[in-house]
């Protein structure tokens, strides 16, 4: 049980790496990349 | 063998374990070979070996958890060094932090049926920053009684999975899927692995450790005034 639920936490915590980061390329594309 | 040296010994491990790995890990070079989880593993290991208790451990590393007071106001700087990029984003940056949570939160929801309601819903501050997360779940009527203190454990089980795994694969993932900005790199660590995946980012470079802390910091304050709310409700 602790194997499957480590498993499906990590899976959680990529899934969320992805789809934060892949929102904020989005939103983020248009201003400059840094001062 | 008495308190100072005790405290000198624990914290001298500690160290040294750290710096040991972090060679093998700069030498290398390989995602995989993150200090930050080995060192930590090889750690609990000596503690298991030695027989000696995890608070004792913790009192006698004081002067490393004393440190991480600094570290976390350092964190300030580079935000403050890239204010007006991110004022001039700040929308941008709330939306992502909001989503951020309400993805995080529904996605262990989702597990529901698998772990069990009480399980799920106690794992989802799991991207909080630790402190912060322990008082969420409180606040949600979660971990109030004697017998919820299982329902902590899986919770600190959650924080250190969000955490390590960030700093071991965050970044390997990140760019496997296209994630490329490190603004947006730092945000995903920040958002989802709290400091763990702050520090990381940091070794990156400065812009995506700037956006990370900032994605730690309003995650917390967001998630901390937002999911207490949610979980009374569910």
């Amino acid at each position: 049980m602790s194997w499957v639920l480590l498993g499906t936490l990590l899976v959680a915590t990529a899934t969320l790496w992805v789809f934060v980061g892949h929102l904020a390329q989005r939103l983020l594309r248009r201003s400059p990349q840094d001062e | 063998m008495n308190e100072l040296l005790t405290t000198v010994f624990w914290s001298t491990v500690t160290l040294t374990v750290f710096f040991g790995w972090r060679r093998i890990f700069l030498a290398l070079k390989h995602p995989l070979l993150h200090p930050i989880l080995w060192a930590t593993l090889a750690v609990v290991l000596l503690l298991a070996l030695s027989r000696y208790p995890v608070t004792a451990y913790r009192e006698k590393s004081a002067p490393l958890v004393w440190l991480l007071g600094p570290a976390v106001v350092a964190m300030a700087v580079p935000i403050w060094q890239r204010r007006k990029l991110i004022v001039s984003n700040w929308r941008a940056l709330l939306l992502v932090v909001a989503l951020g949570i309400a993805f995080s939160a529904f996605s262990v929801l989702l597990l529901g049926p698998f772990l069990g309601w009480r399980e799920a819903k106690s794992l989802v501050p799991k991207s909080v920053t630790a402190p912060v997360a322990l008082g969420i779940i409180r606040e949600g009527s979660l971990g109030r009684a004697p017998q919820d203190q299982l329902i902590e454990s899986k919770l600190a089980l959650g924080i250190m999975v969000s955490a390590l795994s960030g700093a071991v694969l965050g970044p390997v993932v990140l760019q496997f899927t296209g994630v490329r900005d490190r603004r947006a790199v730092g945000l995903a660590l920040g958002c989802a692995s709290h400091g763990v995946g702050t520090a990381r980012a940091f070794e990156i470079d400065s812009t995506a450790g700037a956006f990370a802390s900032l994605g730690m910091s309003l995650t917390a304050i967001c998630a901390g005034f937002v999911l207490p709310w949610v979980l009374r409700l569910i």
